[in-house]
């Protein structure tokens, strides 16, 4: 017999343990509000989730699988005199990925069942399915910071960066630590790069220097203005801005925020700029923010899925849902996750941001003396590339792998296992949802999570207006403080 | 603690803290009071041993307590007490002195006391020693006091260690680690300027393979400040790897004026005089007889200014009956004016008295008398410490050095630190360039080039670059006064001696007018001059006119003068014109002329803010100077 629920009303109910939803998930329970927390997956984090080795795998044959499902699409029953939409979790996930498909290889003749070592350890792996890093000043880290959820976690510094041009990589000097110690750039160069770097800390305050170029490219400014040229140019552009795109599509004000935002994070957590989480982090801050919101009542279930979201016809708002028991829950708002909406609020774009990914396990570093987690940047026409290529590597200090196992998105050393896959952005078509549903994002092609925890809040601001978003919550080790 | 809201105290709050905080104010100052009063009684016991370290666990800056603290242990070892029990007793008081650094890290008197207990124990472990100051310079890499203790640590390890040299380099790599991790630490480049004389003390190492490790460390630091070129530490290590080499003094000119039984003595800087220069005479019997007499600069005013100059007079006692006269001048017996200069050899001027005078002045030329062969030898080499090397590589070292900071002044024009290492590059150059060449003369210019820079971006050090500016003008323009000793090459004497010596038609002149001069560096070179144009610069004052003995017109119209001194010995002095200075009181001119040694003077003062048209009469005339004619 399923375990039905006993209390079916909630403030709030929120489908999927993204990053978006649990931060949510978190904020709301603070503040009071009572909420269901679902997941269809058995495990944490939907489309931004860490996984081991064999969820990987299971995940991937689910993203492969068939569709057997088509014929009730957009079928559309009452319930209690409420439209009742049906849902279809497995088809609109698969809709975020395509081209997906692995691949082993056998490194050593004698050792010719790779699937088997790799099965062997698999808990060992923590594999992000939306690899990205913690910028040290930032949004997210306030965050983690202020509603204590940072307490939860733990993370080592990212602070080497590399820049891939005609066949060899290049350390890229990042810092004034970097520069000084730098062997690959000329005196004349450092000058030039550190001249631009102290200007664009605080460029608000030269407004002279910059104000030419305003309707220019930033590559424009680089060139013209601080005479930076060459491979320094690219790496200017492509690992401290770490512009995603083509660097003529963003101006001078844009490459200057993003440089700014990068130099602001120097020297907060030592040299680096960026901080990863160990044991995965798109799915351990996600879990650190459910923590807070089961520490305030939230209500946990994973492995549930939902079949019907009940709308009034009347008003056009979401009032409940039907779980996989049939058990009807009312909510006055859902936050969603995208995979959970009914296809009908979904069409398929061509014009989804899409970004193609790869999850390679390989038994080497790719640098030499990288450390546990390093960044590779390929500028866009290196490898035959139209947008840069950047590559995250792990290894076990990260608690991301085993040891002797690194993990990248991209190779050169000796792979064992290649995932490869495109990952959307979806986007939803918001005039036919109700205005109680709150739509949480997947996950952006950028390397942090900045956009995503501002949206976070915002779509928190929009629901419960004038409320403080995530407050210091109670410290573990302060039992006295602890006050529900 | 992040993410802790901030409550403001509400005033119940507040006033419960105060009370808190007096009576720990009170419990402690009682504790002081106890404490001290022990010592007062010279009770060494142990009550008094915890009321110390009550104190300076709170305020580890009250060195008495720590003096008496260690009264007490020296008290408490000195009874019977075995070396094990000395060594427990010093190990606790180490393991005190740990937890109060750990609240105080830079206090002198727990590192006093720390360095204090390891020399008194049986048994210290340095090895120990450094692991903790590693630590400690792992939290903060630039505190001194750790450094300091670093540098006591590794002189005692070096002791014990027969592999000195290995520790060294082993230094040098931590100096290494902690510039790499940060290279704004004064602390870290000062101690590397330690190690590395140690390091080229490796006898394998030869002169050429010091070189390679020198230019290693010239690439680091140009790293460093091609990196950030405002930061000075990086710099000050430059310029400590380039150094600065000793300027020697020379005497310019020696000279006896028979008329007045005087021996004048020129020197290029200013000296103190600590024992007197030894004058003595040959008469007819050959004996070398000391000269009784007494010597005094030209300069100053007061009896004790008079030890101090660069021209100096020693007045003979007799009068007659000797014809051959002898100075010798040691450097032990003077005080340079500042550490970067030096008398090297001792000197020794010489001249035979004619039967009959016909000149008053005869020349006495210096000698430079080695007391042993290594000072010349040595003198062309440079940098003995890190790197001894010829003037011919002297000189290229400096050329690249200037040729790698211009590239930086290039696209950085306003980056001070860049402009004054390259002063100091030239002015190293300058000294070891040949006078009165194309070169040296560039030099000048380009120095005079910078300090205009200088003054226009360093406002805080204007006057100091004005000086500068006006030492290099000055001496490009009295070049030709002056060349190299046939003696020593790092010396130079008086160009044209008849200059001086002579009444000639055409007076020894000097003109040099409007260039911002604000100081006179070395007047003892205008010894010669008796007509004088200084007119037009932005000279503050007349004292170095003293200098110039046979000065007959002074032209010093448009200056920044605001007193009239060092002009009442000038004996010859005829015309002195002050007009349009700064002079606000009759006083500050009158009071130059005070025991007025020389014949009739013209004084001109017009166009300073004290002379007012109506009582220009009242001035003309003073009774006490009637020899004086002031005019507008």
């Amino acid at each position: 017999m399923p375990q039905l629920l006993e209390v079916t009303e909630y403030d709030v109910i929120i489908l999927g343990t993204g990053f978006i939803e649990s931060i949510l998930a978190g904020a709301l329970a603070r503040i009071g509000k009572s909420v269901l927390h679902l997941d269809a997956n058995n495990f944490y984090g939907g489309n931004w989730s860490s996984l081991n080795f064999k969820e990987l795998l299971e995940w991937t044959r689910s993203i492969q699988g068939v569709d057997e499902s088509s014929a009730n699409e957009n079928s559309q029953e009452r319930i209690e005199g409420k439209k009742a939409l049906m849902t279809n979790f497995t088809k609109i996930r698969q809709q975020a990925y395509s081209t997906i498909e692995y691949e082993f290889y056998p490194i050593h003749e004698q050792v010719d069942d790779v699937p088997a070592i790799l099965l062997k350890e698999s808990k060992r792996y923590n594999l992000d399915l939306a690899p990205k890093m913690v910028p040290c000043r930032g949004e997210l880290i306030e965050l983690l910071i202020s509603s204590g959820v940072g307490r939860y976690l733990e993370f080592k510094a990212m602070d080497k960066t590399y820049i891939y041009s005609a066949d060899t990589f290049d350390k890229v000097p990042c810092s004034k630590e970097d520069v000084f110690t730098n062997q690959s750039i000329s005196l004349i160069e450092k000058r030039k790069l550190m001249r631009f770097l102290t200007f664009a800390l605080d460029y608000t305050n030269s407004p002279d220097t910059y104000k030419d170029y305003e309707e220019k490219s930033f590559t424009t400014l680089l060139i013209e203005k601080f005479k930076i040229d060459g491979k320094l140019l690219l790496a200017v552009l492509y690992t401290i801005t770490l512009i995603r795109t083509d660097a003529n599509d963003i101006n001078t004000i844009q490459g200057l925020e993003k440089t700014q935002s990068y130099l602001k994070s120097l020297g907060r957590y030592g040299n680096a700029a960026f901080l990863v989480g160990l044991y995965g982090c798109g799915n351990e801050i996600a879990q650190g923010f459910c923590r807070i919101c089961a520490v305030y009542g939230g209500i946990y279930m994973l492995d549930h899925s939902v079949k019907h979201l009940l709308i009034d016809e009347n008003s056009n708002k979401f009032t409940g849902l039907v779980d996989v028991n049939d058990q009807q829950i009312s909510s006055t708002f859902l936050v969603s996750s995208i995979d959970y909406l009914p296809p009908i609020f979904l069409k398929e774009d061509e014009h989804w941001e899409t970004t193609s990914r790869a999850i390679v396990i390989i038994d080497k570093f790719i640098h030499e003396e990288s450390g546990d987690a390093s960044l590779t940047v390929y500028p866009p026409e290196t490898v035959k590339n139209k947008y840069p290529v950047t590559v995250l590597q792990f290894s076990a200090g990260t608690q991301t792998c085993p040891e002797d196992r690194y993990i990248v998105s991209d190779t050169k050393p000796n792979p064992l296992f290649a995932l490869f896959y495109r990952h959307k952005k979806r986007v939803v078509s918001s005039s036919e949802i109700p205005e109680n549903i709150i739509i949480a994002s997947d996950p952006d092609s950028s390397l942090d999570f900045e956009e995503a925890t501002i949206q976070a809040r915002q779509y928190f601001e929009k629901m419960c207006p004038g409320e403080e978003f995530l407050p210091a919550g109670p410290d573990p080790d302060d039992e006295d403080e602890f006050i529900v | 603690m992040h993410g802790r809201k901030r409550v403001k105290p509400t005033a119940e709050v507040e006033k419960l803290r105060k009370e808190k905080e007096a009576s720990k104010i009170k419990e402690y100052n009682g504790i002081v009071a106890a404490c001290l009063e022990k010592k007062n009684k010279c009770e060494f016991d142990n009550e008094a041993f915890i009321l110390t370290t009550k104190i300076l666990s709170q305020n580890p800056d009250f060195y008495t307590i720590w003096n008496f603290r260690r009264s007490i242990l020296l008290n408490e070892i000195s009874e019977d007490c075995s070396e094990e029990e000395k060594q427990q007793k010093f190990s606790s008081e180490l393991l005190f002195l740990q937890e109060v650094f750990r609240h105080n890290p830079k206090s002198y008197w727990i590192f006093n006391h720390r360095q204090w207990c390891l020399d008194t124990m049986p048994n210290p472990d340095w090895k120990s020693e450094l692991d903790l100051v590693s630590k400690m310079l792992d939290m903060d890499a630039r505190n001194f006091h750790g450094w300091n203790y670093r540098r006591y640590v590794i002189s005692k390890l070096s002791c014990i260690d027969s592999n000195a040299l290995n520790l060294s380099k082993t230094e040098f790599d931590f100096t290494t680690a902690k510039i790499n991790q940060n290279f704004s630490n004064y602390s870290a480049w000062h101690q590397r300027s330690k190690l590395l004389p140690k390091l080229v003390e490796d006898e394998q190492l030869g002169d050429q393979g010091k070189k390679p490790l020198i230019d290693q460390e010239f690439e680091l630091v140009k790293s460093a400040f091609y990196t950030d070129p405002d930061d000075q530490s990086a710099w000050l290590y430059h310029w400590w790897l380039i150094g600065r080499e000793i300027r020697h003094i020379s005497i310019l000119g020696a000279y006896y004026d028979s008329q007045n039984y005087q021996i004048i003595l020129a020197f290029d800087d200013e000296i103190g005089m600590l024992t007197p220069f030894q004058v003595a005479y040959k008469n007819d019997t050959s004996q070398l007889n000391i000269v009784e007499g007494h010597w005094r600069s030209v300069s100053g005013s007061s009896d004790v200014d008079r030890m101090h100059g660069s021209v100096w007079i020693f007045t003979l006692n007799i009068e007659s009956g000797f014809n051959e006269l002898f100075v010798t001048v040691k450097p032990e017996w003077i005080v340079p004016s500042n550490s970067e200069v030096k008398l090297v050899s001792n000197i020794q001027m010489h001249c035979q008295l004619p039967e009959q005078n016909k000149d008053t002045l005869i020349l006495m030329p210096p000698q430079t008398v080695a007391e042993n062969t290594t000072i010349l030898s040595t003198a062309s080499r440079f940098r003995e410490d890190i790197l001894p090397m010829t003037m011919h590589e002297r000189i290229n070292l400096l050329k690249r050095e200037i040729a790698t900071v211009k590239e930086l002044q290039e696209i950085e024009p306003e980056s001070k630190w860049c402009l004054q290492t390259l002063l100091i590059l030239l002015r190293e150059l300058k000294y070891i360039s040949e006078l009165n060449t194309e070169e040296s003369k560039n030099i000048d210019e380009e120095v005079i080039t910078i300090c205009g820079q200088l003054i226009n971006i360093d406002k805080m050090r204007t006057k100091r670059f004005e000086d500068l500016r006006s030492r290099a003008i000055f001496e490009t323009a009295t070049n030709n006064l002056i060349q190299v000793s046939p003696n020593a090459q790092q010396e130079i004497i008086f160009r044209d001696n008849r200059l001086f010596m002579s009444e000639k038609s055409q007076l020894p002149t000097f003109t040099l007018t409007n260039r911002n001069l604000t100081i006179i560096p070395t007047p003892s070179i205008l010894l010669h001059i008796r007509i004088l144009d200084l007119s037009y610069n932005k000279l503050t004052s007349t004292i170095f006119l003293s200098n110039l003995i046979h000065l007959q017109e002074a032209d010093l119209r448009d200056n920044c003068i605001s007193s009239i001194n060092g002009v009442n010995n000038l004996r010859f002095l005829r015309v002195l014109n002050v007009q349009s200075n700064l002079i606000e009181s009759w006083e500050a001119v009158r009071n130059g002329f005070v025991k007025w040694q020389g014949g009739e003077c013209k004084v001109y003062v017009s166009g300073n803010s004290f002379i007012n048209e109506s009582d220009g009469k009242k001035l003309k005339w003073e009774k006490e100077m009637d020899k004086i004619e002031f005019c507008y």
